[in-house]
């Protein structure tokens, strides 16, 4: 009976991600078409909604997040705190505000307590839209140093995004180029 | 399709769960045949210096022991660690000498979290722990672009640790005794477990987990996890065999 | 074991009659350590671990001015029991200040923003200093595992530095084995007050931070699961009343000028904006509301309190706040320290309000004042469409 119990609330927290492959090639994630040089393993896991990770080496080590289709007045992750509520993005944002509601969101959903430093705000033309991009640094909870890099564009009122984000030694340089080429070939 | 915060994912603290059931299993598998298992896999057959001898550094060793009280609190126990650890690490030393190899030991007094040294630790420990995941985990944690091959890096910058002690290899060491601190949600769910299904825990549950990585290429060349429950690993006869299963399969002639 | 001065505490009507008139002793000798093979020895043991770790820790600040002055006034503070303190400025926007059986404290950075002056301070560390000088880490541990019947966990990491940062939750699922008792905190006041007054600080600062801690808390109108927690457990106001009748003891030191700054003030006006973009980001708009409004009252620069009630108006968004934010911003456009920042703000607020040649100005003057910011080339994305 012991042993059964033990058995069955095991089951439940192999609540781990499940990996397919992503091959290089053209891709359509979350209504953002783009062309990846090489391959990636797709998670299961997910930040919300209208969300879909990717990773290299798994989430630890590397990431690449895509969030698409965000409307006015809703929010990037599900938010689960009263104490520190998700901000909702809004249709008429700037580069600044967008900035802002990333690097919120993202220590909002950290319990508040990244200290994220966001920078090299930037445009970038991508094919039919401009796009915005940022780079980001910060310590996670165990004290290793991540970076991120973050591409935002906005259509039709909507907001979608991808973050890669990854340890900052030989993690992030490692796939620095790939990601640069996967946010250069974005379409919306 | 699993729902989960993105925070978690995002410094990758929650796939402990997949690690901890595992490792629940592992450790009720170990109790009821009162032996260790471990899980090892090797990239190299020996171990090669440009040197006369190959070096190996040890790192700092990452032990605790705790003491589970029958109402659950855990209390950290000084000596039993201190002696725990002392005996641990001269058992791995003797073992390395007897394979032929020479051992040193790390210090760093470098504090600043920037530093590549203390940034080489805690890149470590999330790649050790990417291991557990993905390499020893379940079947489904695997990566398929990894095709089966076990890829696992600290990078270019290792070569500082080389430079700075002429080491060829830098061997890295996990190890609790009972639950504590390291993998907090593992510890509270497997005792939960535990407590909630046996009522009192019946010894306690040893685990660990230990790497070599390349100096030169930064490349880990031999990982071995480690579930047992051996005794008592206070005594220097158990922490002799705790550092006997922890250097399992590890390369040598 | 830690959390010191949450409000959450219940002071309700358990002061001792007699402890007012009580002169308070330490109970250990400077320099304890205790035999590491006691119950005493392992919990020290495993908060030395957590030292460690913090001691390469990035929510750690290190040798800043800062830094210096609070180890500097702890010393003072500690006396004889100097030797025995270590202070570890924490990043955590939040007002606290915590102690440890080893002698480590920690003290947030939220509460640098919330003490006016150094007396306040003093205040504070004066209480923590109180509960290692009288081994309450220890008693509380020794009480916890006698009484509680559940597992429960001791889990001293960095995620501890957080724990209290969003504080209700975490707090109830560590009730009674991470805090101190209700007497604890009852004596770690009295002696606290003792501490300062014998120093030459103010013994009353310690009711004027309680006061507005009070009024930061009760500014807060947006979050229901604090302000019924506030409405519920109101005794504050209890703390004060018996803070007020050990201060009696002491009588007043004589203040320095109040018109000037204090060293501790000017160390924390020079670290302004840091410390308050951390404020800022927590989203209490009320709460800071009350804060800039005392830090306009202390005499901090009239540049950082227009400019951070600009940002708040412009972060939080509400019927009016971008107009709002636009004057203040202008006004703020006008000081050295904070004038590339309002124009570059004026900027994107201007072109929101279609106001294209006031936007190309403000970026313009922003760029003036930093060619090389990181953000140039959005700013020249903008100079050139707006065009």
């Amino acid at each position: 009976m012991k042993k059964i119990s033990i058995l069955a609330l095991a089951c439940m927290l192999a609540a781990c991600a499940h990996y397919s492959l992503a091959p290089e090639g053209a891709h359509t994630v979350q209504g953002m078409s783009f062309v990846s040089t090489t391959d990636w393993n797709k998670s299961s896991l997910r930040s919300g909604a209208k969300s879909e990770v990717w990773t290299k080496d798994g989430e630890r080590l590397n990431q690449l997040t895509f969030i698409g289709g965000i409307k006015d007045g809703q929010t990037i992750f599900t938010s689960r705190s009263k104490e520190l509520p998700m901000p909702e993005f809004r249709a008429n944002m700037l580069p600044n505000e967008l900035m802002e509601l990333v690097v919120t969101s993202l220590k909002n959903s950290s319990g508040g307590e990244l200290v994220i430093d966001a920078t090299n705000l930037r445009p970038q033309r991508l094919q039919g839209s401009i796009g915005f991009r940022f780079d980001m640094s910060y310590y996670d909870s165990n004290g290793l140093a991540r970076r991120a890099d973050c591409i935002m564009v906005k259509k039709d009122d909507r907001l979608n995004l991808i973050i890669f984000s990854a340890a900052g030694m030989h993690y992030y340089p490692k796939e620095a180029a790939e990601v640069d080429s996967i946010f250069s070939s974005l379409q919306l | 399709m699993q729902n989960v915060t993105f925070f978690s994912r995002w410094t990758g603290a929650s796939c402990w769960f997949s690690t901890a059931a595992k490792v629940v299993f592992l450790c009720i598998a170990a109790f009821a045949t009162g032996c260790a298992t471990t899980q090892n896999i090797s990239q190299v057959e020996e171990l090669s210096s440009a040197g006369e001898k190959v070096a190996i550094l040890m790192m700092p060793m990452d032990v605790e022991l705790t003491e589970v009280s029958a109402s659950g609190l855990e209390e950290p126990q000084a000596d039993w660690t201190e002696n725990a650890a002392k005996y641990i690490s001269q058992a791995i030393d003797a073992r390395i000498a007897k394979y032929g190899y020479s051992a040193s030991t790390y210090e760093s007094r470098i504090k600043d979290p920037a530093s590549d040294t203390v940034q080489l630790v805690k890149l470590h420990e999330a790649v050790g722990q990417s291991i557990l995941e993905h390499s020893l985990g379940a079947e489904e944690y695997k990566l398929p672009t990894k095709k089966g091959r076990f890829e696992w890096t600290l990078g270019e910058k290792a070569g500082l640790l080389k430079d700075e002690t002429g080491a060829d290899y830098a061997l890295f060491v996990f190890f609790r005794d009972s639950f504590a601190t390291g993998g907090r949600i593992a510890q509270q769910i497997a005792l939960a477990i535990l407590t909630q299904g046996n009522h009192q825990v019946q010894g306690t549950p040893q685990i660990g987990f230990s790497s070599l990585v390349d100096l030169e290429s930064g490349d880990v060349v031999w990982f071995n996890q480690l579930v047992q429950g051996v005794g008592d690993s206070r005594k220097q006869s158990v922490a002799n065999t705790v550092a006997k299963n922890l250097l399992a399969g590890f390369p040598a002639k | 074991m830690r959390l010191l001065l949450s409000l959450l505490l219940l002071f309700a009507s358990l002061a001792s009659v007699a402890e007012g008139a009580q002169r308070f002793e330490p109970t250990l000798p400077p320099g304890y350590a205790p035999d590491k093979s006691t119950d005493e020895g392992g919990l020290w043991y495993q908060v030395e671990r957590f030292e460690e770790q913090l001691q390469t820790s990035p929510h750690i600040i290190r040798n800043t001015a800062l830094t210096e002055y609070l180890e500097e006034l702890v010393c003072q503070l500690a006396g004889d029991y100097c030797g025995s303190i270590r202070v570890y400025l924490v990043k955590n926007p939040h007002f606290n200040a915590s102690m440890y059986p080893n002698g480590m404290m920690h003290v947030h950075t939220g509460l640098l923003l919330r003490v006016a002056n150094a007396d306040e301070l003093g205040a504070v560390l004066g209480h923590e200093l109180a509960h290692y000088l009288r081994s309450h880490s220890i008693d509380q541990w020794r009480n916890a595992k006698k009484s509680l019947g559940i597992a429960a966990f001791i889990d001293i990491g960095l995620a501890a530095l957080h724990e209290d940062l969003h504080g209700l939750a975490r707090d109830v699922a560590t009730v009674g084995l991470m805090r101190y008792n209700r007497e604890q905190e009852s004596e770690a006041d009295a002696y606290g007050v003792q501490i300062i007054a014998t120093h030459g600080y103010d013994p009353a600062a310690s009711v004027s931070l309680w006061k507005y801690i009070e009024a930061e808390r009760g500014a807060d109108k947006s979050k229901d699961t604090s302000s019924i927690f506030f409405a519920t457990h109101p005794k504050v106001e209890n703390r004060i009343a018996r803070l007020k009748q050990h201060i009696k003891r002491y009588g007043k030191n004589p203040k320095t000028d109040e018109t000037d700054l204090d060293e501790f003030q000017n160390l924390v006006v020079a670290e302004y904006e840091g410390l308050m973009d951390e404020q800022i980001a927590l989203q209490e708009y009320e709460q800071t509301a009350e804060m800039i409004d005392r830090h306009a009252a202390i005499g901090y620069p009239d540049s950082l309190i227009k400019f951070y009630r600009a940002e708040l108006h412009r972060q939080r968004k509400k019927f009016g706040d971008e107009r709002a934010a636009i004057d203040l911003y202008r006004k703020a456009a006008t000081f050295e320290r904070t004038a590339a920042r309002s124009h570059r703000e004026l900027g994107y607020l201007y072109i929101k309000h279609g106001l294209n040649d006031a936007a190309k100005d403000a970026f313009e003057s922003y760029l003036e004042i930093t060619p090389n910011a990181d953000d140039r080339e959005m700013i020249n994305f903008y100079l050139e469409t707006l065009r």
